[in-house]
């Protein structure tokens, strides 16, 4: 089960990823989780033109505790 | 795993040719299939409405019903959903994962033809308790072909709260009634006694329950059976050619919708009324927009609450795609080629994405209808063209419940009615006076029905006057309906945009806020041909002191809680349910003055408010004072 969360909002965290977009060269390449038409993915991805650098797939976060 | 991005970025059609080349099938059997697809859902849906004994079935149209791909690696090719019915969008979207996680868990290698499995575990990628999913594997010469499947809304689903709506009443998902993991209903074309026993022992519901189980599996039985008819007359080849072609059509369609909107990245910020403990939800969305894909992120939204106040994170992607697909010129086939181009970013934690054991039975409604309003409020922002003002913002619903004690034989009763709304004004034109919000593409059921059905009368049910949101195409007005239970009742009500009046776009002005009142004992009153007294406020703005309607800028005001389970209204009261009126589309002064004059004419705008707002003068009073 997990707790409510401490803080009034919430937001997905963004890991920094040491890397321009080899796309469009924006540095806003980001690692985090995304839903897709088919479930979830934790992707690489850059947030100006929306390249996807990587794409790797993963259980619901609300499906890796008790449910 | 990492993920191959698979699918065609093309938006241009295709020649008969390249259909050829890519489908093996040629371009008038891949057309003839398309659309073979979707008629074989609507007829799934026609064998529900005809046999279902729950008016939500029968009359609303609340339930998806469709058909699953099968699970082909070279064709790319995982269940994905090939084909929905007309009935709740929000459903379209939802089979992408409710369905799709029932049949991992059960296992594909272990359907038998025949089989029935259902499930409404929310917390499997699904909406809500009430929600039963259901598939049935689709066999030809022993391969299998993919799956009918469907979401039923269910009247009740047992524990504590009648029509299983309980604001503040389920804390966690233990309270909220059955909840099943994936098990079979049908076994090789048996029914299994045991998990219908589930159903007829556990909710309030039990004669109902029994027969419409079994309609939903001769609703997937339809889908089953034509299926077979087409693959037998076409091939296995060809339809799977034809499913592929299917996907990938909605998929070019979707992408050049996308190109159509300017890439930046476009953000929008509304509220929810009201939490558990009564505060305003912060509700925020960032569109980023590039090319022909799109991401949806929800962050900066409220945490999840206790007590009904967050939703799963499918019905957030489902509502996600409805909002995009909202703006839209022209329709794009619902299957999950449509869906390919979106990435929606639901935190978990947050409203929009709870985390168990948070009950969302009440939020699946609140946070599915926010999230679809933000990202059409967002790609308002990206041109004008896009923009269309708030609509009612709400699934909302009332009912009563209890016992229909005025026959010697008292019987149970559980009624539900789901008030529709206005829309908001547009470039095009004003908003629509009264329809459902996008999720809900539902019939309202019908006023003699229901009177008819349930120990209930409807007293009215009008557009009010001066509550659509002004502008150049203003949105719609509020609907008001008084309802008078006739015997002792416990209600459940949901109502957004008591506490916020609706946004207007581009100048357009907001419109009014809902509110819920109670006319104590006002039936009598009514039934003499008296006015009814003045009421006090269930939901809303109150004067603290007699409970009264309060005017919200008036800092002593009470805001009263917009969603509660378990109120108690006695027979002969008359409740006064109001939605919001609709936010207008562009600065007032440019409404054309004849248009202004036809809302006068149809009382949705006074001629006080005409002059007011409109600078339109009629000739009358000026002022709403001078009426």
């Amino acid at each position: 089960m997990f707790p409510q969360p401490t803080e009034p909002t919430v937001a997905e965290p963004l890991e920094a990823v040491d890397s321009d977009c080899p796309t469009c060269g924006a540095a806003a390449v980001f690692a985090y989780r995304v839903v897709d038409y088919r479930g979830w993915l934790r992707v690489t991805k850059c947030r100006s033109c929306l390249h996807v650098l990587d794409s790797r797939r993963i259980r619901p976060p609300s499906r890796s505790g008790v449910a | 795993m990492t993920v191959q991005q698979e699918s065609t970025r093309t938006t241009a059609a295709l020649s008969a040719q390249e259909v050829q080349a890519r489908y093996g099938i040629d371009l008038t059997a891949a057309e003839v299939l398309r659309h073979a697809l979707r008629y074989i859902a609507l007829q799934m849906q026609q064998k529900v409405n005809a046999a279902a004994l729950s008016p939500l079935l029968s009359e609303m149209n609340d339930f998806g019903i469709g058909l699953l791909a099968p699970r082909d690696e070279a064709r790319d090719l995982d269940f994905d959903a090939i084909a929905m019915s007309t009935g709740a969008p929000a459903h379209f979207v939802i089979n992408q994962y409710y369905a799709r996680t029932a049949i991992e868990h059960w296992g594909a290698e272990n359907f038998e033809p025949g089989d029935v499995v259902i499930y409404n575990d929310p917390y499997r990628g699904g909406s809500h308790v009430n929600d039963i999913g259901a598939v049935m594997p689709i066999f030809h010469d022993g391969r299998l072909l993919g799956f009918a499947a469907s979401i039923t809304h269910w009247l009740d689903i047992g524990g504590p709260i009648p029509t299983g709506f309980g604001p503040g009443l389920q804390r966690d998902v233990f309270a909220e009634g059955i909840r099943l993991s994936p098990r079979l209903l049908y076994k090789r074309g048996e029914l299994v006694e045991e998990t219908v026993e589930l159903f007829t022992v556990q909710t309030r519901i039990p004669e109902m329950s029994a027969n419409d189980l079994q309609v939903i599996k001769a609703a997937l039985q339809v889908g089953v059976d034509m299926v077979g008819h087409y693959v037998e007359r076409y091939g296995v080849d060809a339809y799977l050619g034809a499913v592929e072609y299917t996907l990938d059509y909605s998929e070019r369609a979707v992408r050049q919708a996308l190109l159509e909107i300017p890439d930046g990245t476009y953000e929008a910020e509304d509220h929810l009324d009201n939490d558990s403990a009564g505060e305003p939800m912060l509700l925020k969305c960032t569109v980023r927009k590039y090319g022909s894909e799109i991401e949806i992120d929800f962050s900066g939204s409220a945490r999840e609450d206790w007590n009904g106040y967050a939703c799963q994170w499918s019905d957030t992607v489902s509502a996600a795609h409805l909002g995009l697909q909202a703006i839209f010129l022209d329709s794009v086939p619902p299957n999950a080629g449509a869906y390919r181009p979106v990435h929606v970013v639901a935190p978990p934690g947050s409203c929009f994405h709870a985390l168990p054991p948070m009950s969302t039975n009440s939020g699946h409604l609140f946070f599915l209808v926010k999230s679809t309003t933000l990202v059409k409020m967002a790609l308002s922002k990206a041109h004008p063209r896009f923009a269309v003002g708030e609509n009612y913002d709400d699934i909302c619903i009332i009912s009563f419940s209890g016992v229909d004690n005025r026959s010697a034989t008292p019987s149970p009763f559980v009624f539900i009615r789901f008030p529709l709304g206005p829309f908001g004004g547009h470039a095009l034109g004003d908003g629509c006076s009264y329809m459902p919000i996008e999720e809900g593409n539902a019939v309202e059921t019908s006023i003699e029905f229901e009177e008819e059905a349930f120990p209930l009368l409807f007293l009215e049910r009008e557009f009010v006057t001066d509550t659509a949101g002004a502008g150049k195409h203003r949105g719609g007005p509020a609907t008001r309906v008084l309802l008078a239970p006739l015997v002792d009742a416990e209600s459940t009500y949901q109502l957004e945009q008591c506490r916020f009046p609706t946004k207007g776009e581009f100048g357009g002005g907001g419109g009014s806020m809902a509110s819920i009142r109670l006319h104590e004992g006002g039936l009598a009153r009514w039934s003499r041909g008296e006015e009814l007294a003045e009421p006090q406020v269930v939901a809303g703005f109150a004067d603290p002191a007699d409970g009264s309607p309060a005017d919200p800028d008036d800092e002593r005001a009470e805001f009263r809680i917009s969603k509660l389970a378990g109120v108690r209204f006695a027979a002969g009261d008359v409740v006064a349910f109001q939605v919001a009126g609709a936010g207008g589309y562009g600065p007032a002064d440019q409404r054309d003055p004849e248009a202004v004059r036809r809302d006068v004419r149809n009382e949705i705008v006074s001629a006080a408010a005409a002059n007011r707002l409109y600078g339109v003068d009629l000739g009358g009073p000026t002022s709403e004072g001078e009426a």
